[in-house]
């Protein structure tokens, strides 16, 4: 599956405790974090933040979220996931950028895609295995193409040597 | 006490909808139970009403992507997210048309 790509983002400034309302929050989402957020949804191809890590979710929906990732074939080098419990900021910075309120929440290609629901619906229709092609994001069909002419390569030289 | 068998919040997410989508097929399930003790609720004060699971069939979703469907329903249910600690709300979010063609409930 996929390799720990809980990559935490340096937040350092604090974000305030107070209630926000909906209408206003996004004013209150400072310029420090609103970059964390988006260098974060910049850093792959596929970005999910997520309570938990890929190996340990700590939610079922995020947990759900990894395993239909994984059964569509996510490439793990086009792949990153935060883990929103780690960071406070992250977790309430999230959902005002993405004006989400729930995790996890799934980027592809910079563009918010959804939630769970969302991902599940798509993965029923086709429709994630489309996107996640469109942008190159699965893991090649054959990923041994490259590795097998070497290895008969190999093969061939390997008699020679051993004479 | 009646206090258990009252359902304020379901009962508010009803009305809400029902006012806001006039929808043509509504059910909402209450999963709370099943996750009243998960880490993420720990200390919480709402576990009997925190997890649910919405149908909504409803011509207000006509020519919407289901990101912008569901979030005309988290926009309406904004209180109740934010102030009275419902943690999740599954959504399924279909047009009559859509709902038609596979008219499974729940």
């Amino acid at each position: 599956m996929f390799r720990t790509t809980v990559n935490r983002i340096p937040l350092r400034s604090t974000f305030s405790q107070s209630i926000l309302r909906p209408q206003t929050a996004l004013r209150f989402l400072s310029s420090e974090t609103k970059n964390a957020i988006e260098s974060a949804v910049n850093s792959a191809k596929v970005v999910l933040f997520m309570k938990g890590t890929p190996q340990q979710p700590q939610c079922g929906f995020s947990r759900a979220t990894i395993q239909m990732l994984g059964q569509q074939g996510v490439d793990p080098e086009k792949f990153a996931a935060y883990n929103v419990l780690e960071d406070q900021e992250l977790r309430e910075g999230i959902k005002e950028y993405s004006q989400w309120p729930t995790i996890p929440q799934l980027y592809v290609d910079k563009e918010f895609v959804g939630g769970c629901d969302i991902v599940m619906s798509m993965a029923q229709s086709g429709e994630l295995t489309e996107l996640l092609e469109k942008h190159d994001a699965l893991i090649p069909e054959e990923p041994y193409d490259e590795a097998e002419p070497e290895k008969a390569a190999d093969a061939e030289v390997k008699p020679r040597s051993r004479d | 006490m009646i206090r258990s068998m009252s359902k304020p919040i379901e009962q508010a997410i009803k009305t809400k909808i029902t006012g806001a989508f006039q929808p043509v097929h509504l059910a909402v399930k209450n999963d709370s139970s099943k996750h009243a003790h998960h880490a993420g609720l720990r200390g919480a004060t709402n576990v009997t009403e925190s997890h649910f699971r919405l149908t909504i069939v409803s011509d207000a979703f006509a020519g919407k992507a289901l990101p912008a469907r569901h979030r005309m329903v988290y926009t309406l249910l904004d209180e109740e997210i934010k102030e009275k600690g419902v943690h999740a709300v599954q959504l399924k979010t279909k047009t009559p048309t859509e709902w038609e063609k596979d008219p499974k409930d729940l």
